[in-house]
């Protein structure tokens, strides 16, 4: 049930964008994301799909693999296609008694539907080509000027990494508490939604409980290696920048100031 | 030299009512005395809630001593100065090998400890080379820590006190999640350190059939010590042992029974082996 998230999974593959610093490649993922946003008209999509599409084939992570991760998106793509394409006041395409579908819907609808998808497919891209530690790693660094404000940077970034490690021994728990519930009498699929939500506090409890003896054993842990908040550490794999990361950022500035240029073409044909 | 040496060791542990009071003090560590030397392989053995965990924890300095002293190669676990110090000379393993892995893979996990101690990636690269190799898991490097078995699990946590270079290492109850291969191939893996790297083993346990890989057993029972000897003269203590809610091995106890029987044997005979010899 719980097993089948792709979305934040690694996907071992020697390539490019693998072998990026995680940094750009969370610049990369910002600076695209933005672009969706101030994308006005059909140059700047071609444009976001260009970047996308390239990205897409450097990664050489296979197609059906990154889009498995749409598949969680795909009730709220829906809702949000339909709701657009029918209550959005305009120019009227298509009568159909009380409903009415406008050129102005479809328009919207299909911008919010690429902007969706893309967005998925962006970070799905990073996710899938960024172990979480180097991403963690990544976050730690790249935010490092925080650090003047008094930002625990490299704390935050140790909680995100062990977070990360204990979520499939949680999955596995929850797995287990499960049995033991339904072996017990339990039923977690039946009645309605508030049922349903009833039927999960003798789950929730147990886990709770067991999540809190596993952070103290590992704080225990932890302080028995020599771990302390207040001193400096070091890395085992310390982040530095290579050749095609710095080529990275260039591409990354000229595709954004090109994103911003075409903000100023005007034209009247379809006006995406 | 003298490793480590526990005087008058007392602690008490407050039980709290639901407001947070002291309603009463439990007593988890009674009056111990102990000194460990240098390369000693220590088993201390007790029935659940005997203080055997608590024992431990006081020798890295994560459980103060409520009365008396505990000091580690000549600093004492009271002084907050010297805490980092302790815990770089006394490794820990402890006994949920899930709940003590740091990292999502194996190398990163090993290094954790070396990156408290601010090491360079250079050396935490050779020693975890070194450490892994010394525990046989060499293959392992690049795992998902999620996805070894009990076994590997516990031996990459040891690996990781082994690269941070501690000479002293606890083993709280290290077996009691791995299955009987499993155990046997760690606490063989475990004696290979004791005797060819010269590291001090202080293994806790509440299996008996443990005591056959160290040189001394001390039986811990209400928080005193109540034994304090070599595994073969231990095993001669039977009743002693029943008391302290622990009971025989299964040869040992087979022997001591055909001693009683009349049959001339020591009655602490530790191997078929043993056995055999008294056949002929």
């Amino acid at each position: 049930m719980i097993k089948d998230i792709t979305f934040g999974q690694y996907y071992k593959k020697d390539s490019v964008i693998h072998s990026l610093d995680p940094r750009v490649k969370l610049v990369a993922t910002l600076v695209f994301l933005v672009s969706l946003f101030i994308s006005t008209n059909i140059f700047a999509y071609i444009l976001a799909t260009v970047f996308l599409v390239s990205a897409i084939v450097l990664c050489k992570v296979p197609f059906s693999f990154i889009i498995s991760g749409l598949k969680s998106l795909l009730i709220l793509l829906l809702i949000s296609i339909v709701f657009n394409i029918f209550l959005t006041p305009g120019e009227k395409v298509f009568v159909l008694g009380p409903i009415s579908v406008t050129r102005e819907g479809i328009i919207i609808a299909a911008k919010m539907a690429i902007r969706l998808i893309y967005l998925v497919i962006g970070s799905s891209i990073l996710t899938l080509t960024t172990t979480p530690s180097k991403l963690t790693d990544g976050l730690e660094k790249g935010l490092g000027f925080l650090n003047i404000f008094k930002v625990p940077v490299a704390e935050i970034a140790l909680m995100m990494s062990i977070a990360l490690r204990f979520i499939p021994i949680l999955i596995e728990e929850v797995d287990k508490i499960m049995k033991a519930q339904t072996s017990r009498g339990a039923d977690f699929d039946k009645g309605n939604l508030v049922e349903k939500a009833k039927s999960l506090v003798p789950l929730l409890v147990p886990l709770f409980v067991s999540a809190f003896r596993r952070a103290n054993d590992l704080a225990y842990a932890m302080e028995s290696r020599c771990y302390s908040s207040s001193v400096h550490r070091t890395k085992l794999r310390p982040l530095t920048y290579k050749r095609i990361d710095y080529i990275t950022y260039l591409i990354l500035l000229v595709f954004i100031v090109l994103i911003f240029i075409t903000r100023y073409i005007k034209i009247d044909m379809i006006v995406l | 030299m003298q490793n480590i040496e526990i005087k008058n060791l007392i602690v008490n542990f407050d039980i709290l009512n639901s407001e947070n009071n002291v309603v009463s003090k439990k007593r988890a560590i009674d009056g111990v005395n102990l000194s460990i030397n240098e390369g000693e392989f220590v088993c201390i053995l007790g029935r659940n809630g005997s203080g055997k965990s608590t024992l431990a924890k006081c020798l890295n300095a994560l459980v103060l001593p409520s009365e008396g002293d505990v000091i580690i190669n000549g600093m004492n676990t009271k002084d907050e100065t010297k805490t980092l110090d302790i815990r770089k000379n006394i490794g820990m393993a402890f006994q949920n090998p899930d709940n003590q892995i740091v990292a999502s893979i194996v190398e990163e996990d090993i290094a954790f400890g070396m990156e408290n101690l601010c090491i360079d990636s250079e050396t935490m690269d050779k020693r975890i080379d070194e450490a892994l190799d010394s525990l046989g898991i060499k293959e392992l490097r690049f795992s998902v820590t999620s996805k070894l078995s009990g076994g590997q699990k516990q031996k990459v946590s040891i690996a990781g006190i082994l690269a941070m270079k501690s000479k002293i290492i606890v083993l709280d109850e290290p077996t009691s999640m791995i299955d009987k291969n499993g155990r046997k191939d760690l606490l063989d893996r475990v004696k290979k350190l004791n005797k060819e790297d010269n590291i001090t083993i202080i293994l806790i346990s509440h299996y008996i059939d443990e005591i056959s890989y160290a040189d001394r057993v001390v039986v811990l029972d209400k928080g005193k010590i109540v034994m304090d000897n070599t595994p073969r003269e231990i095993v001669l203590h039977k009743s002693e042992l029943e008391n302290a809610g622990i009971t025989l091995p299964y040869i040992p106890n087979l022997a001591t029974r055909l001693k009683e029987h009349g049959k001339n044997l020591k009655g602490n005979e530790f191997t078929v082996g043993e056995l055999c010899q008294f056949l002929k």
